[in-house]
């Protein structure tokens, strides 16, 4: 059976869900979990998988955040790209008598032929841009990057791509959350940065593939944001070298998804989960066996990214890991197990040899704050 | 996190509660306070698409926009706030008593408004809605009410006072629940009050983890949850259908009612836990050293009150001055309100027993009299031996300050020895020969690094220097698109 074919089977009758550079970016940070790199590579829509049981993902958007969004990017394909091509020539000297543009989305249907004919689109388009030629294009609007990531080849699709003639290569993606002042939400700022440095690092390795040079892929991100209250568009403009190198670093870690799939029994699938006619419980069953047999790694951090983590922080509670209490927990308690053993160790039990570095700190921590409670308590 | 921090976490997932980690209350609760509960329309970050607010808990009042996207909807609504907040906030000014400062007077209202929230992220959207307001125009085309940026100037001045450590004007009950306790949650799970307060008081006979994983499903603002958008959008539309373009009160008030009822309860619901954990927290005693900083909390209100009635303005983006000076003028607040927890109560202490910023021990010796040669004269250095059981890892010559007088000189330690029964003698020299309270022999003493005297800074150059000359100053102006 061919990888793809083994990943589909695995998948089974659970939820799709296309890799997109969102899908990838949340990814991105747990890549250290099996399960997780599972269903991302067999693309099970994890946020919809568990709908139905007490674990369902608490991940629904809102009508008016969802219009937003749309209602700022047809804002900004009205005319042509008029405001875009305006905002590039003011901040990034692009000309634009006569800049060209193209709609990706718009040529090719929208399922998984159309992001194959895309993908082979943006191919050609970039190499017109490295060969300088006269028709190259110079804002590239849904491009769609190839990548194999875990061993998987799989296609992103990414909001902008610009380009002026003899110029670098910039990657762009358009967020709605505004800009006033010249500062935005950090958190959202951050997540946006995350993906646009996933579509640069794909076109730096779509431009080495084309045999052109990847420094021509400029670090810098450009953002186009409302600015103010309103929905007048910006664009800003970030160096994103570091996140790069972080993207690459993460991908790299990522497992290989068919070494997952071969260690696991045949006919052991996804199906079973996502069978909503199931008896809740019965699914969640089948859920702890493929966990128990792949493995996971739940963070706290889990839970903003990934449709499992209530899951997973059952199957935590459960061991009472230090991880249910974030990373710092698991830093402060090397070599010990569980936070009810912590606790243990803080009323001052016998510590494990592997534990009795911890457990001096934790007794002597848990002895103060008796004795601290008990002095408040008498005052 | 610390070890103490995670020791408490475990015994907290063990026995199924949250742990105290203060055994005092370190901010003021006000008898009568000015809540605010807000919502949001979706991601329309400067949209209040419901209020609510009160002085009491059964003072409750909502206000609905109707459609917040509509820049005359949305300011009715604030309009209709700002009367109520500007009367509530600006009231506490007119009675002031006069203090001194340096050597000027200055007066200071004798009680200052206070307003609580749900959680730091109302805070940030009172910031929002503060630049939003406070800088529009009073002429022109479309003139705003002056009690509209008078609304603004505040919340701004609410935002950026919520900067201060140990401010009380502000106060976010999440962060208030996660000064004073710990759980096994981790910082994100910390952030939603419905699931911090579950663990802090879980139903009889259900586990802390189980009461927070039902409990932080609830939405508490101003993010809305993306299920009652859905339902709120139909409404949304049909109100939109039926004013056809109107904005006017006689036609939007008898729409409004559908869009109400559907914000009641979820604002009613944040309402009431807002309160019933105000009404919690509150029943802790308060800490000593809590008046104090109200005094500066009351200062800064009167400043700002009597600034804002001049028809005063602030910049939207501090100079690289007033940016260096607020730094230094934070990172002081924050040594003293460090300093002021760790002597008001013993519970604050042990992070930093554990952390090596303080020692605590029986009081073995007291040696009033004990005299060095300071400066070729004879001086007064009194001598503090306590007994630890804890090793102390700390320098010779390190300054600690006896936590009952955290303002006063500095002793050094002078000697570390062992002592009986595995316990440390620790001798302490207090560097002054001033007549100021000493420890008793007998009695449990705790020197830490804390104190709350202050530094003289060196004045910053009278012109900025060309490294920190931003390029482009910007200047405070609206926001809004005409």
């Amino acid at each position: 059976m061919s990888s793809q074919s083994q990943l589909e089977s695995i998948r089974s009758t659970a939820p799709l869900r296309p890799p997109t550079v969102r899908v990838l970016a949340s990814y991105a940070d747990h890549t250290d979990c099996n399960l997780a790199s599972l269903g991302f590579a067999a693309r099970v829509d994890l946020d919809r998988l568990l709908v139905g049981t007490k674990f369902q993902a608490p991940f629904g958007q809102s009508p008016f955040a969802f219009s937003r969004g749309t209602n700022f990017e047809r804002l900004l394909r009205a005319n042509d790209y008029a405001t875009p091509l305006r905002l590039l020539q003011e901040k990034m000297g692009f000309a634009v008598t006569d800049a060209r543009t193209i709609n990706l989305r718009q040529v090719h249907a929208k399922n998984r032929d159309g992001m194959r004919l895309r993908a082979d689109d943006t191919r050609a388009l970039v190499r017109k841009i490295l060969q300088q030629h006269r028709d190259a294009i110079n804002l590239i609007d849904g491009a769609v990057l190839e990548a194999t990531i875990g061993g998987v080849a799989a296609h992103f699709e990414a909001d902008a791509l610009a380009a002026r003639f003899s110029g670098p290569i910039h990657a762009g993606e358009v967020k709605s959350f505004p800009v006033v002042d010249g500062r935005a939400d950090p958190d959202k700022l951050g997540a946006a940065l995350d993906q646009v440095s996933v579509y640069l690092l794909l076109t730096k390795r779509l431009v080495d593939d084309l045999g052109g040079n990847h420094a021509l892929v400029s670090p810098m991100a450009m953002l186009i944001t409302p600015c103010n209250v309103a929905l007048a568009p910006t664009l800003s403009v970030m160096d994103v070298t570091k996140r790069i190198a972080r993207t690459e670093r993460l991908l790299a870690t990522v497992p290989d998804a068919i070494a997952i799939a071969d260690s696991l029994p045949s006919g052991l699938n996804f199906s079973a989960v996502a069978d909503k006619n199931a008896d809740p419980g019965r699914r969640i069953d089948a859920l702890h066996d493929l966990a128990d047999r792949v493995g996971t790694a739940y963070s706290p951090n889990c839970i903003s990214t990934c449709g499992n983590a209530l899951f997973c922080r059952a199957r935590a509670l459960k061991a009472a890991a230090p991880t249910l209490s974030g990373p710092n927990a698991v830093r402060l308690l090397p070599g010990v197990n569980s936070l009810i053993r912590a606790a243990e160790l803080s009323d001052g039990a016998n510590p494990s040899p592997q534990e009795r570095p911890v457990a001096e700190h934790l007794a002597r921590a848990g002895r103060l704050y008796d004795e601290a409670t008990l002095q408040a308590g008498r005052n | 996190m610390d070890h103490l921090e995670v020791a408490l976490a475990a015994r907290a997932l063990r026995e199924g509660r949250a742990f105290r980690k203060a055994a005092f209350r370190h901010r003021c609760l006000s008898e009568n306070p000015i809540a605010l509960v807000l919502y949001q329309l979706g991601a329309e970050p400067f949209s209040a698409a419901a209020i609510g607010f009160g002085h009491c808990k059964s003072d409750f009042n909502l206000i609905v926009a109707g459609e917040p996207r509509n820049r005359d909807l949305a300011f009715a609504a604030l309009q209709r706030l700002a009367q109520w907040f500007n009367t509530m906030f600006e009231n506490a000014a007119a009675h002031r008593e006069t203090v001194p400062n340096r050597n000027r007077e200055q007066t200071r209202a004798n009680t200052a408004p206070q307003v609580i929230v749900a959680n730091s992220a109302t805070i940030e959207m009172i910031g929002r809605l503060g630049r939003r307001l406070a800088y529009l125009p009073l002429t022109g085309p479309r003139p705003a009410s002056a009690e509209l940026v008078r609304l603004g100037q505040h919340f701004l001045f609410l935002h950026r006072h919520a900067g201060t450590p140990g401010q009380q004007l502000i106060v976010s009950m999440t962060d208030l629940l996660n000064e004073h306790w710990v759980t096994p949650q981790s910082p994100m799970e910390r952030q939603s009050l419905a699931a911090l307060y579950a663990y802090i008081a879980p139903p009889p006979g259900l586990h802390g983890y189980e009461a927070a994983a039902s409990a932080e499903r609830i939405a508490i603002g101003p993010l809305p949850d993306g299920d009652d958008d859905e339902k709120l959008d139909p409404l949304v539309q049909e109100f939109n259908g039926r004013r056809n373009g109107s904005t006017a009160p006689s036609v939007i008030a008898p729409l409004l009612a559908p869009i109400a009822s559907h914000y009641r309860p979820l604002v009613r619901r944040t309402w009431d836990l807002l309160w019933t954990c105000r009404d919690r927290e509150a029943g802790w005693q308060q800490a000593p050293s809590v008046p104090r900083r109200w005094d500066d909390d009351r200062q800064a209100y009167t400043d700002h009150v009597d600034w804002t009635l001049r028809g005063g303005h602030r910049r939207t983006r501090l100079t690289p001055r007033q940016a260096a000076m607020l730094m230094r003028k934070l990172e002081e607040a924050q040594a003293i309100v460090a300093a002021e927890q760790a002597s008001d109560d013993p519970l604050l202490i042990v992070s930093d027993l554990l952390d090596e910023k303080a020692v605590q021990g029986w009081v073995l010796r007291v040696d009033e009299t004990h005299q060095e040669i300071v400066n070729v004269r004879a001086a007064r250095r009194p001598l503090v031996t306590i007994s630890s059981p804890d090793p102390c890892l700390m320098p010779h010559g390190k300054e600690l300050w006896w936590t009952r007088t955290p303002g006063s000189p500095p002793y050094v330690i002078v000697d570390v020895r062992a002592g009986p029964n595995q316990h440390v003698l620790i001798t302490l020299k207090l560097t002054t020969s001033s007549r100021i309270q000493l420890p008793r022999t007998g009695e449990t003493a705790c020197f830490s690094a804390h104190t709350t005297r202050t530094h003289w800074f060196a004045a910053l150059p009278p012109s900025t220097p060309w490294t920190h000359r931003p390029s482009s100053p910007p200047t405070p102006a609206p926001i809004e698109d005409e």
